[in-house]
């Protein structure tokens, strides 16, 4: 009977666990990210000579501090939703308390944007992943500057404002004050105006027209049989050099190759391949003597380019040559080039225009082309 | 009074100690050629590489290996190969006496996971006793045939599931054939004899494609002799 007892009491020693049993209250979120930080309330959270141990679906977190009633961690990558449990261990002995169920969300992404350049406040499109529909909890970076959230559909896109900066800049973000991630592709910031007095030189600092600003730069390495296209070329320089000329010019943005998937090399190809597309077009682009505004363009207006016959071909009738013609349609203008029978191409959209001393430029969504003479 | 003095020391010798018995095995691909520590509450309790069940690897089968503990809650965790960067993942079971248990590190893709098995069945020693563990993350839905015939409640598993034991009669060279969901061929073919009385987890493991192009992590199926 006595042994009993003994045996009983030394059974009870044994295990006896000098740990207070944790106890998990509550928590700051139960919806986190891979590397979000996580703040856990409760008692007994950390003990004297105990290691304190946070799990959630049993992949340990990164406990940043720990007190008796509140522990901050950081929740490890490659974490799958599951329960919460706090481990307070002593050499082998520990007692743990489960908490709730923390929802992991998958890691925030920005798969793509649109436009890939702009101007400040111009609004760029984000195709996201995993960001909070609830903007307070995302941040979004670009050249050191956080981002206005215009727009934020809940699921998949962001609406964005581009910042007031310049150069080229890629974007990271944040959400619910986690890690910080990077997109490696470059945003180009365009400015509303820049301190130049020719085309030429506009559409060498406006990252939205390097397409163009190469095609009228390489004219002498691009251009083949240029024997063809030298007098095209050589008055389109003229208008375009000029710091005097009156005019108003079409000229696409990148937009329109980005958009079809056409790379500057293939760009390039392109031109090498059929320069009779690319330099004789720029006449008809240009509408000499006038410069134009969005708010001057009405429906039906019709402007005589700078592609002539006598500039095709010697003895060429000068009152003769595409000409540019003004439509709209659900609010917006469009313009395409009409050619000497009355035939046309395809419109293009005005997008915005860039006042430059005595000369605009219309900035389109594509090439406007240009009809034979 | 000799039947006294058999009683009484009958009535001396104390119970058994209650005892439960675990097996580890290691089914992260990741640890192909490395370790990784297994720990039982926080004690380094030996190391494992990759498709390892602490008797060494399994090829085609391998006996069981089964360390005798104590019961209760127990922490069970694996680590990294160096075990520098702590716990990849751990998990808190309840080990019953006179209990058979396998734990498992699964992984898919680095998210890592325990698992355990309460292995416990009674042999038929007309029969063999089969089960399968699907630890192949890049497998969908899987089923186990033998020869040609599906092999009932041995089906329709999908990643971290495991079944029931199945009695099926004993061959000395079956062919054992694991087939996905959706897929005509199957994606492996095995053969291991299955003896009368005998009790065995099949274990399906590592990816169809591995993400690092190593052929010794695609999949495969590798069979513990539990009883």
């Amino acid at each position: 009977m006595a042994a009993g007892l003994y045996a009983c009491k030394k059974d009870n020693n044994n295990k006896v666990l000098p740990i207070m049993e944790p106890e998990i209250r509550n928590t700051s979120r139960t919806v986190v990210q891979a590397g979000d930080t996580l703040s856990i309330y409760g008692d007994h959270l950390l003990q004297a000579n105990c290691i304190t141990e946070v799990f959630i679906h049993d992949r340990p977190c990164i406990v940043l501090k720990a007190g008796n009633d509140s522990i901050q961690v950081i929740v490890g990558p490659q974490t799958s939703t599951g329960p919460l449990r706090v481990t307070i261990g002593l050499q082998q002995t520990f007692s743990s308390a489960e908490g709730p169920v923390i929802t992991l969300l998958g890691t925030p992404l920005i798969k793509s944007f649109w436009p890939l350049y702009g101007a400040p406040g111009d609004t760029i499109a984000l195709v996201t992943e995993h960001f909070s529909s609830n903007n307070t909890e995302n941040n979004i970076f670009l050249l050191g500057a956080a981002l206005r959230i215009v727009g934020n559909n809940g699921n998949d896109t962001l609406l964005v404002t581009a910042p007031t900066a310049s150069g080229f800049g890629t974007f990271s973000w944040q959400t619910y004050n986690g890690p910080l991630y990077k997109k490696p592709d470059t945003f180009a910031m365009r400015q509303r105006s820049y301190p130049v007095q020719t085309v030429m030189e506009w559409i060498h600092l406006d990252p939205a027209f390097s397409y163009v600003d190469t095609l009228l730069r390489g004219f002498d390495d691009l251009a083949t049989n240029a024997y063809l296209f030298q007098h095209y070329y050589d008055s389109t320089l003229n208008y375009i050099t000029s710091a005097t000329r009156t005019y108003t010019m079409f000229l696409p943005a990148n937009g329109y190759y980005y958009a079809h998937g056409i790379t500057m090399a293939a760009y390039l190809q392109n031109v090498k391949a059929k320069s009779y597309q690319y330099y004789p077009p720029q006449l008809s682009a240009i509408i000499p003597g006038v410069q134009l505004s969005l708010g001057m363009l009405q429906e039906g207006d019709l402007y005589r380019s700078a592609s002539t016959q006598d500039i095709a071909f010697p003895g060429g009738d000068p009152a003769l040559g595409n000409q540019v013609q003004i439509t709209k349609e659900n609010g917006k203008i469009y313009a395409y080039v009409v050619g000497i029978d009355g035939s046309t191409a395809p419109r293009v959209e005005i997008l915005r225009e860039h006042r430059i001393g005595r000369v605009t430029i219309l900035e389109t969504d594509g090439e406007l082309g240009s009809l034979p003479l | 009074m000799l039947l006294c003095f058999a009683c009484n020391k009958a009535a001396e010798i104390p119970p058994l100690p209650a005892a439960a018995y675990l097996m580890f095995y290691n089914g992260a691909p990741e640890f192909y050629g490395v370790q990784s520590l297994v720990l039982v509450n926080n004690r380094l309790n030996g190391n494992l590489d990759y498709n390892n069940n602490g008797r060494g690897l399994i090829g085609a089968y391998n006996a069981s290996k089964y360390q005798l503990t104590d019961t209760g809650l127990f922490r069970i965790a694996f680590t990294d190969s160096t075990g520098k960067t702590g716990k990849l993942t751990e998990g808190i079971y309840h080990f019953a006496d006179k209990s058979h248990y396998t734990i498992y590190l699964a992984d898919s893709l680095g998210y890592y996971e325990t698992l355990v098995t309460n292995d416990d069945v009674q042999p038929d020693p007309q029969q063999a006793k089969i089960r399968i563990i699907h630890l192949s993350p890049g497998a969908g839905s899987i089923s186990v045939q033998l020869d040609t015939s599906y092999v009932t409640g041995l089906a329709g598993l999908h990643f971290r599931e495991v079944s029931g034991y199945v009695s099926v009669a004993p061959d000395v060279k079956p062919a054992i054939r694991i087939v996905e969901a959706g897929i005509p061929v199957p994606i492996i073919r095995k053969s291991f004899p299955l003896e009368a009385g005998k009790c065995y987890t099949m274990i399906l493991r590592g990816y169809k494609t591995p993400p690092d192009g190593n052929v010794n992590k695609t999949v495969n199926l590798s069979t513990i002799i539990n009883f």
